[in-house]
């Protein structure tokens, strides 16, 4: 892995999935996961689960039953895929705002829920790749962005204006020279660490460099997400787009069209389906989206651009989109820097005249606001958007604040959501029982509007300490599992002889003393096969020691290759090596020793100037009654060596052919 | 002075209120006060029928919550006689006194008539 990203990783800010998110990555690191407990972890989080099904639905193209349950999800998508989605849903909603104040946050998700939309949608047109993950590759291509600005959120702020209108390749090498690497590998990193699917690495790696032309062809998982790039930056088009873009924009679907192999008409249905989908992500996933402009008609668009006479060098304003009118829970998107930061409250209320006032006060602190008027639709803010905090009025229709509130304790995405209760001013009493219920705070009608900014700024304080200690905890698990991985890696090593790959001496005996205690038991035959490489200090001495490193791999892998299953084969000293055949009598080995021994013969090596195939020594022993340790079944084996060696080498002989006077015992 | 010699007192619109309102909105959303208005002439009407509704059908729990709801919407709009009388109306519904509670919701017509002329006056 790069050094670099390493270093990255230990600073703790690179963006990661959520809880859940988090928790799938490390079920799915570990050897033994089922998956059951993969479907345990996703159905945990009510949200992801909503959104996992809907994506299982559109993304499975030619069925028509419907996707209800996880288990069925993991059954027609697969297991892997179904954790990607989990992984990839869960990384929005922990990443929808940060540090970096010049990054657009809210740009960047519309983006890239474009660029997945598309890709899933002509990926289904094309028949290219896996539909589901082809919308998780489109999500996170540009991922390393993210994790640019937020690793470094002043020096990538400072830089932002620099790489405007850059090429990919300009904009690489700026990154490279700022951060030491580039975002297209941080990208490729991240979905590594993440265990996404390896093919995807090169993809982000290379897709931004994929030049579009007359002859573009959607025919491979690479082009359709340069094509998904290409349409989503286009949906995300505005007034600050120029006239030139437009006019390539204009190109560029021309030749997508005809990479589609559809009719112009076809294709621009296909267009609209995929702003149809992108539109109603947005809504499920709150990430504001904007009616794009009608891209049959670019040229018109460009003439618009000409006429507003746009200034290049103007700084882009921070995004605005609208979300849908007819979404039910309107996020109002904060306008002016306060103290809100961008925490996301939902405020409950009845009535609609004291929603709008309340909803005013604190957009104009900088709060980000969804509202609702009354419990239920409340709870179905929660569900599908997270807020961090919660204002709700005690008296409503319907479930009351205080029912509410005990509702969302009992719910996992309910459970830290910071909840201040509005109440009467001569309502002391019932105060306790609100806090039985769950309320952190409460507040008195009517409000007085400098208290209210006060009693939510102390909220927010603690859900920003909150958030703090779940980093640091998510560190810790990192940690934990990082700690994991290398013990895991170590006792792997400790056990596999580093040249050839094979296992060690060590394991070689551990193995035998096992295999010959349970033979103890069964009674079933064991023999071994003992092998020397002939004349392989020669091969040192006269072609020095690379070429004899060269002749052990290749030997050993050749070996390997010719192996069975229930044979063993771990190089045990220098050019000695040794096979366990559990199950097996003498005649059973002598057929293995002899298949290796003519794979070996055939097996031409070439380097430097060595070019040759060896040949091998190989001893036969088996275990008879009357052997007490596995020691002798093995000296009897290099006593059947030994014999080959004497007769001229390349061939097999047993401990039987050697007559019992001469053989050496104790 | 007692609650009902206060709520007597009370302005029938706090002009103070209705500044702090339009300071609100300041100069990105001018609109807001009329929108504001526009809600209260909207709902308000509604409790206000809901308290008679439900005084007529001895429902007090609904005149209660009709009456509760009023006391906070109009006192957010800084109209304070009304968020008083809807305040004393919601103490009364508690106390089952039918009597005065009926003289209160005749009241209640009058009073409202009052605030929303007040009210449409700003939209002028």
């Amino acid at each position: 892995m790069n050094d670099t990203f390493e270093q990255f990783r230990l600073s703790g800010k690179l963006p990661s999935p959520s809880g859940v998110g988090m928790r799938i990555l490390k079920l799915t690191q570990s050897d033994d996961f089922s998956t059951e407990e993969i479907g345990q972890a996703i159905m945990a989080d009510s949200a992801l689960t909503g959104r996992l099904l809907k994506l299982a639905n559109s993304a499975q193209s030619g069925s028509v039953r419907q996707i209800t349950t996880v288990a069925e999800a993991t059954t027609r998508l697969g297991i892997s895929t179904v954790r990607n989605l989990a992984l990839g849903l869960s990384l929005i909603s922990e990443n929808r705002a940060g540090s970096c104040d010049a990054f657009d946050y809210d740009r960047y998700w519309a983006t890239s829920l474009a660029r997945a939309v598309a890709a899933q949608v002509l990926a289904t047109q094309m028949r290219v790749g896996v539909p589901a993950e082809m919308y998780i590759l489109g999500l996170l291509s540009e991922v390393g962005l993210l994790a640019l600005a937020s690793v470094y959120p002043e020096r990538f702020s400072e830089h932002i204006p620099d790489v405007k209108g850059g090429s990919p390749a300009d904009i690489a090498a700026l990154e490279r020279k700022l951060f030491e690497i580039d975002h297209h590998t941080v990208a490729a990193c991240m979905l590594e660490e993440w265990g996404l699917p390896e093919n995807f690495q090169g993809a982000v790696k290379k897709y931004e460099y994929l030049e579009l032309g007359p002859r573009a062809e959607l025919s491979s998982q690479i082009e359709i997400l340069r094509a998904a790039d290409l349409l989503a930056e286009m949906l995300i088009a505005d007034e600050f787009t120029t006239a030139a873009r437009w006019r390539s924009f204009d190109k560029e679907m021309r030749w997508l069209a005809q990479a589609s192999e559809l009719e112009d008409e076809a294709f621009f249905a296909l267009c609209r389906s995929i702003v149809g989908e992108w539109r109603e992500w947005g809504q499920v996933l709150h990430i504001p989206t904007q009616k794009p402009a009608d891209f049959e008609n670019l040229e018109e668009e460009a003439v618009k651009a000409e006429r507003r006479g746009l200034d290049e060098t103007a700084p882009r304003p921070r995004h605005k989109l609208e979300e849908d009118p007819t979404g039910k829970a309107n996020v109002v998107e904060p306008e002016a820097a306060g103290d809100g930061g961008g925490t996301h409250i939902l405020i409950v209320d009845d009535d609609p005249l004291s929603l709008k006032v309340l909803e005013r006060h604190l957009v104009r602190a900088g709060y980000r606001i969804s509202t609702a008027k009354d419990g239920n639709e409340a709870l179905e803010v929660v569900l599908h958007s997270s807020p961090q905090m919660v204002i709700a009025d005690w008296m409503m229709p319907g479930m009351n604040g205080i029912e509410l509130c005990s509702a969302l304790r009992r719910i996992e995405s309910g459970r830290k959501i910071y909840f201040l209760l509005v109440t009467g001013e001569n309502e002391d009493e019932n105060v306790v029982r609100a806090f039985d219920a769950g309320v952190d705070d409460y507040l008195h009608k009517p409000l007085n509007p400098k208290i209210l900014l006060a009693r939510v700024k102390g909220g927010k304080r603690i859900i920003d300490l909150q958030r703090q200690v779940e980093k640091d905890q998510q560190v810790q698990r990192r940690h934990v599992a990082e700690l994991q991985l290398l013990t895991r890696k170590l006792r792997t090593a400790a056990l596999t002889d580093a040249l050839t790959g094979l296992p060690n001496r060590r394991y070689a005996m551990r193995r035998l003393s096992q295999v010959w205690e349970s033979t103890q038991r069964t009674g079933n035959p064991l023999s071994i096969i003992m092998i020397d490489i002939d004349h392989f200090k020669s091969v040192n001495d006269e072609h020095g020691h690379d070429a004899g490193d060269v002749v052990l791999k290749e030997t050993a892998k050749a070996m390997r290759d010719a192996m069975r299953e229930e044979e063993d084969i771990c190089r045990i000293g220098g050019e000695e090596f040794l096979i366990i055949c559990v199950n097996t009598d003498q005649d059973g080995a002598r057929i293995a020793a002899e298949r290796i021994r003519k794979r070996i013969e055939s097996n031409l090596i070439k380097w430097g100037k060595f070019h040759r195939p060896v040949t091998l020594s190989l001893g036969i022993s088996q275990k008879i009654d009357g052997m007490e340790t596995y020691d002798e079944l093995l000296k009897e084996s290099d006593q059947a060596v030994y014999l080959a060696k004497a007769s001229g080498r390349n061939q097999v002989r047993s401990i039987d052919e050697i007559p019992m006077s001469e053989r050496q015992t104790g | 002075m007692s609650r009902d010699e206060q709520r007597e007192n009370a302005p029938i619109l706090d002009l103070d209120v209705i500044a702090s309102l339009r300071e609100l909105g300041g100069e990105d959303d001018p609109g807001l006060l009329l929108e504001l208005v526009g809600l209260f002439l909207t709902d308000a009407p509604t409790y206000v029928s809901e308290i008679v509704t439900g005084f007529e059908g001895s429902d007090l729990a609904r005149v209660q919550r009709a009456s509760h709801t009023l006391k906070s919407s109009s006192a957010n709009m800084g109209a304070m006689g009304l968020s008083g009388l809807a305040r004393t109306i919601e103490g009364v519904a508690k106390t089952a006194d039918m009597e005065l509670l009926r003289e209160l919701q005749g009241e209640l017509q009058a009073v409202y008539q009052e605030t929303a002329e007040a009210l449409s006056g700003l939209q002028q």
